[in-house]
């Protein structure tokens, strides 16, 4: 519910949410906090309550940074990933030259396919974070009949042989990327993380209550100013988590790019027979 | 705008803006505060204020670090994918000795044509950020036509096949290194994160300008002098990011030298000159 709001809102808004509401609960916490325990009674022990504060702030420190370092080196895998699936299936589009035409139209035709599939239903699907099995049905399918159209696919000659192993090896690099792409897009922080991370959070600036102030203002500015550093570094996890979601995520474009590239030919556009798979026109611009 | 200056001016001039600009606000920030809020206000509670500041500090100059540790990864990222598809073409043109000499020397002079594109049109490209499609369609044109050749290539003997399935393996590696690679050079810092840095770097000087030090002087100092160290950070991060820009980029180097290396072994008169594979 609550990643909902913030996967489908630019990362500025959060921000500001996230970054107000923690903030204004810390100072509200501090007013309430004020009230109980008079300022100059704190005043007295600043000295040992600093001190102590320091081992607090290197826990947290320490946490975060290890944490975001997940975060981040997750998100970038992701890409990765998502890359590297990409590739398979040019490689398929490419080889598939070497094949008898008829074949290659056929794998065309499924990779057109597979394409469209993921662009227009898993992409979406995985940004609204609906990762339930149904979504990847048809991609599932489209590769399957893939692979055994490629597994039965007798070569008459040794050129088609050497193409036909190359291939196969090929699609089953894609089905080992596709799983894995599926797998990360659902990958997020645990919520025990978070529990620890808001609980520690919290710690924090509870800490600077303990303070005595002179000035009732100055201490509300500092609290302030934690609970704002701390609520920025949330809102930077929250951006970098769900490596497939929201405005810092995974793209579809090497998928994209693969038709373009590739030149992946639509089954109704390639020629009937003695088909090469690139477009005339790419032959002719590579001279 | 902003970028296109950053990457067409030298680091160390980037350098001292980022800083100077970053400093100048910080210790206007101070003087502000200076003249606004009572100095022995800030004074009574500059302790307090001093054992925030560390938590704050702690936890920003943390993050910020690993965005640098970051961005530096990404850099190193682009340069291998840069090598591996130099390396790739390299494969192409000493597998090519064991084609038809036909086919081989189109093989070696496609493979000539596509460096060629690549360290004269794509690389000025990527450095000017022009990743439009149009400035990589003869390029994926080239590589399509290499990879088509050899797809469609019928050898006659089992040597042959081997070759075959070794190059078009080599011409799929060259495909997904290249598409790797220009996505890789469009890659940069989210503005997500960018946004994430520079509210930081308000709450630190805002925790600066709430320090009460005795002389109004050493306030500015202490406070120009952190402003500028973050500051070097900025400017660190702006010089590794965006892979294939600016000075501090990944260049072409490799695929030169594959270029040269097959023009030295497989030129026409030298031949003969790589052992028969």
């Amino acid at each position: 519910m609550l990643n909902d709001f913030y996967y489908s809102h630019p990362t500025w808004l959060d921000g500001l949410l996230v970054i107000g509401v923690w903030t204004g609960l810390s100072v509200l916490g501090l007013v309430i906090f004020n009230r109980l325990v008079s300022a100059p009674k704190r005043a007295k022990d600043n000295e040992s309550v600093g001190l102590t504060y320091a081992i607090v702030a290197v826990i947290f420190a320490v946490l975060v940074a290890v944490i975001i370092v997940d975060v981040w080196e997750t998100s970038a895998r992701a890409d990765e990933i998502a890359t590297g699936e990409a590739n398979q299936l040019s490689s398929l589009v490419l080889d598939s030259a070497g094949l008898a035409p008829d074949m290659a139209l056929s794998v065309h035709g499924q990779i057109d396919q597979y394409i469209d599939t993921v662009v227009k239903t898993e992409w979406p699907a995985q940004q609204a974070g609906h990762q339930d099995d149904k979504t990847y049905e048809e991609g599932w399918k489209t590769l399957a009949k893939l692979s055994s159209d490629l597994a039965v696919f007798e070569p008459k000659t040794m050129g088609e042989n050497a193409t036909k192993a190359q291939m196969l090896t090929s699609v089953n690099e894609l089905i080992k990327a596709r799983r894995v792409r599926i797998l990360a897009a659902s990958d997020h922080l645990p919520d025990v993380v978070w529990l620890i991370l808001i609980i520690a959070g919290a710690l924090s600036v509870f800490y600077t209550y303990l303070f005595g102030a002179n000035t009732f203002w100055i201490h509300m500015t500092v609290t302030g100013l934690i609970a704002s550093t701390i609520a920025l570094v949330f809102v930077l996890i929250i951006a970098l988590d769900f490596p497939f979601r929201g405005d810092v995520s995974v793209s579809d474009d090497a998928f994209v790019g693969v038709k373009a590239t590739a030149g992946v030919t639509a089954p109704t556009s390639l020629p009937p027979s003695g088909a090469t798979a690139a477009p005339a026109s790419a032959a002719a611009a590579a001279h | 705008m902003l970028n296109a200056w950053f990457y067409s001016n030298p680091n160390w001039l980037v350098m001292l803006v980022v800083c100077g600009v970053l400093v100048a606000i910080s210790l206007v920030a101070v003087l502000l505060t200076q003249r606004f809020v009572p100095w022995e206000l800030r004074e009574k509670d500059t302790k307090m204020v001093g054992l925030s500041y560390a938590l704050a500090g702690g936890i920003y100059a943390i993050v910020i670090s690993f965005v640098a540790v970051g961005v530096y990864e990404a850099m190193d990222k682009a340069q291998a994918l840069a090598t591996a598809e130099a390396n790739s073409l390299s494969s192409m043109l000493f597998d090519s000795a064991g084609l038809p000499p036909a086919l081989a020397a189109q093989v070696r002079a496609d493979v000539g044509a596509y460096i060629d594109t690549v360290t004269k049109k794509e690389w000025p490209a990527q450095q000017a950020y022009q990743m439009d499609d149009r400035n990589f369609e003869l390029g994926w044109a080239q590589v399509r036509k290499i990879s088509q050749d050899l797809a469609t290539y019928e050898p006659t003997t089992m040597g042959q096949e081997i070759m075959k399935k070794e190059m078009i393996g080599n011409a799929d590696n060259l495909f997904s290194e290249r598409r790797s690679r220009i996505l890789a050079a469009g890659e940069h810092l989210p503005d997500a994160i960018w946004q994430m840095a520079i509210a930081g770097l308000a709450l630190v000087i805002f925790f600066l300008c709430l320090f009460g030090p005795k002389s109004a002087w050493m306030h500015l100092a202490t406070t120009g002098l952190t402003v500028f160290a973050i500051g070097l950070i900025f400017a660190l991060i702006i010089a590794l990011d965006y892979p294939f820009r600016g000075q501090l980029s990944v260049d072409d180097d490799a695929y030169v030298s594959a270029k040269d290396l097959g023009a030295e072994l497989f030129t026409p008169e030298k031949a003969e000159a790589p052992a028969p594979r």
